[in-house]
């Protein structure tokens, strides 16, 4: 009891009032014990957030350089499902060749918002979009949108793998057979670039004939992956997409959305936190709807403006 | 709580019980089987499906009957499987969740219990009376009908089972949902449709009663559907039913023929489904 009424205090007084902390505020420690932060409540185990060692010269560069352009920009984006408001006033900026995570405990409506971006609601009846989602200069959540290109442009990845019950090379191959690339040498050539990509190639050059249902789990789940990169899309969306998966399978996929930043910026629903520290450029916490805080990953999980953030990601409530 | 011998006991009870239930159902369809294997067998030759039919006094073969059984089922496929299928298609794709759509699920339910000698009298008033006499085109429209409920359950079935999150994954990609539906659900259930539409051609292959009042039957070789087309099923109704010891027999031997063919396409049906998977 005593937990939730304090949460519920902070969400009312500190909710949304930061959005967009400047960054390059200089290196941060590679480990850090997050110390507890209230006395009230004891903490099982002290959470230890890791920021990986190897990736540490990138990361520091990455935080030094000023901030890549934005992609994506939310604006006072609020969604319903009915008459009920499930995403309230988000504001949220998605960086171009960066991963942004969102966090938050379920139901917070993080998979909501990541629906949002490729308008998978508009399958279902009954909700509706107030706000704006802008790329390019235009508001993807126009009414006129048109959803068959905009798919194309933010690709998917799903919780559970997804593999189309055809070959591997007709899964990759399906969607440049929908952009109407059918040049044989093409479609060969951008199969083996997509599943390299994904880290799957070695594993299938082989058995490329065979059908995708008889790949292992976390072998399918990269295929899901290689297959949306094929159509080369400005954006990734994930959702829990490794939370499904063993941790060697896992972390094959998370060492490849590193590599892939290059060419695709991420967004990634994770209910990990590890996962979101050790990837993640920039977090985003998200609760009952509502955007709480926002910024570089190493900030989030080290130093945090809200109270809520810091006991989130020391696993104090949610 | 009672002691562990008394349960022991109630579940020995309990299994006696099903398994004589079990027995006595699947020994009666053994005897039905026996029943026609023996009596068919002894008059079973290939003149039966070679020759035309004979008099009474023996010889001869019910080779239009065969055939017509053949061309009316053909054609009551071609048109009721792939009107169930697209109707399955609409109850589970496009009509997921609406009002309209569960009632038509209930309808076909209910149609597929309908007795089929029900069917027939509709058939006859609405294509056998005004087009003045029995004809085959009728017979095909009455096994249709009978076939077109059960086509569609299982094709709706079929396709609801197919995981939401695969049709999420393609329209994620851009592919536009008719593309969904054809290149990957359709894929995805291919051997439970085929299935259901094997065990629909079952079902209508051993019809009779619909028959009756539509295609009825001839003694003549006869394939143009504007004219009555013989049939087996109504052969074997008509011979089994005739005082004469030849044609009783040959009725034995087409209810053999009939019989092994209808267990061909339901083994072939449940097949299918295996090979798959």
């Amino acid at each position: 009891m005593d937990k939730l009424a304090r949460v519920s205090e902070v969400s009312q007084t500190e909710v949304k009032s930061e959005i967009n902390p400047p960054l390059g505020q200089g290196l941060v420690k590679v480990t850090e014990t997050i110390a507890k932060t209230t006395a009230s409540e004891p903490l099982e185990t002290p959470v230890t957030v890791e920021v990986k060692e190897s990736p540490k010269p990138e990361k520091a560069a990455l935080e030094a350089k000023p901030q890549p352009p934005k992609l994506l920009t939310i604006e006072k984006l609020n969604f319903y499902f009915g008459d009920h408001k499930v995403l309230k006033d988000v504001d949220l900026p998605i960086l171009e060749n960066s991963i942004t995570s969102l966090i938050g405990p379920s139901g917070c409506g993080k998979t909501t918002l990541l629906r949002c971006f490729n308008r998978m609601h508009d399958l279902y009846p009954n909700n509706h979009y107030e706000g704006k989602i802008v790329m390019d200069g235009r508001n993807i959540l126009d009414k006129g949108e048109d959803l068959i290109w905009l798919r194309s442009r933010l690709g998917m990845v799903f919780q559970k793998p997804t593999p189309f019950p055809m070959s591997v090379y007709d899964n990759i191959a399906y969607g440049l057979k929908l952009k109407k690339i059918t040049n044989k040498p093409l479609v060969r050539e951008l199969v083996e670039k997509s599943l390299k990509q994904a880290n799957l190639w070695e594993e299938v050059k082989d058995r490329l004939k065979e059908s995708a249902l008889g790949l292992s789990g976390g072998q399918q789940q990269r295929l899901s992956i290689a297959r949306s990169l094929a159509v080369s899309p400005a954006v990734l969306l994930f959702d829990e997409a490794t939370s499904a998966l063993d941790p060697i399978s896992s972390a094959k996929i998370e060492e490849m959305m590193v590599e892939l930043k290059k060419e695709v910026t991420m967004v990634v629903v994770t209910h990990n936190m590890q996962q979101a520290a050790r990837i993640s450029d920039y977090t985003a916490l998200m609760w009952l709807g509502s955007l709480v805080e926002y910024g570089a990953t190493t900030d989030i999980f080290t130093r945090p403006k809200m109270k809520m953030t810091e006991q989130y990601v020391a696993g104090n409530f949610g | 709580m009672r002691s562990h011998r008394g349960r022991v006991w109630t579940s020995r009870v309990a299994l006696t019980l099903a398994t004589l239930c079990a027995l006595f159902g699947l020994g009666l369809l053994f005897l039905i089987l026996y029943d026609i294997a023996s009596h068919g067998f002894k008059s079973l030759s290939l003149s039966l499906l070679t020759e035309d039919p004979a008099g009474p006094m023996g010889g001869g073969g019910l080779k239009g009957a065969f055939l017509g059984q053949g061309l009316l089922t053909l054609v009551a496929t071609l048109v009721g499987a792939p009107l169930g299928i697209l109707a399955g298609t609409y109850l589970a794709e496009y009509g997921r969740d609406k009002r309209f759509a569960k009632m038509v699920l209930n309808l076909c339910d209910l149609a597929m219990s309908l007795p089929s000698i029900v069917v027939g009298i509709f058939v006859y008033s609405i294509l056998v009376k005004p087009m003045g006499g029995f004809n085959g085109w009728a017979g095909a429209a009455a096994l249709a009908i009978i076939m077109i409920p059960l086509v569609t359950r299982t094709t709706e079935s079929m396709l609801a089972m197919v995981p939401w999150t695969l049709r999420e994954a393609a329209l994620a990609l851009g592919s536009p949902y008719y593309k969904v539906i054809i290149q990957i659900v359709y894929r995805k259930a291919a051997s439970g449709i085929l299935t259901g539409v094997l065990l629909a051609i079952a079902r209508i292959a051993g019809e009779t009663a619909p028959l009756m009042f539509t295609s009825f039957n001839n003694n003549y070789f006869e394939l143009n559907m504007n004219r009555p087309v013989p049939s087996i099923t109504v052969s074997v109704y008509q011979y089994a039913g005739s005082p004469y010891e030849a044609w009783i027999s040959q009725a034995w031997a087409a209810a053999l023929v009939v019989t092994g063919v209808v267990l061909f396409l339901s083994v072939l049906g449940r097949l299918a489904v295996k090979w798959r998977s």
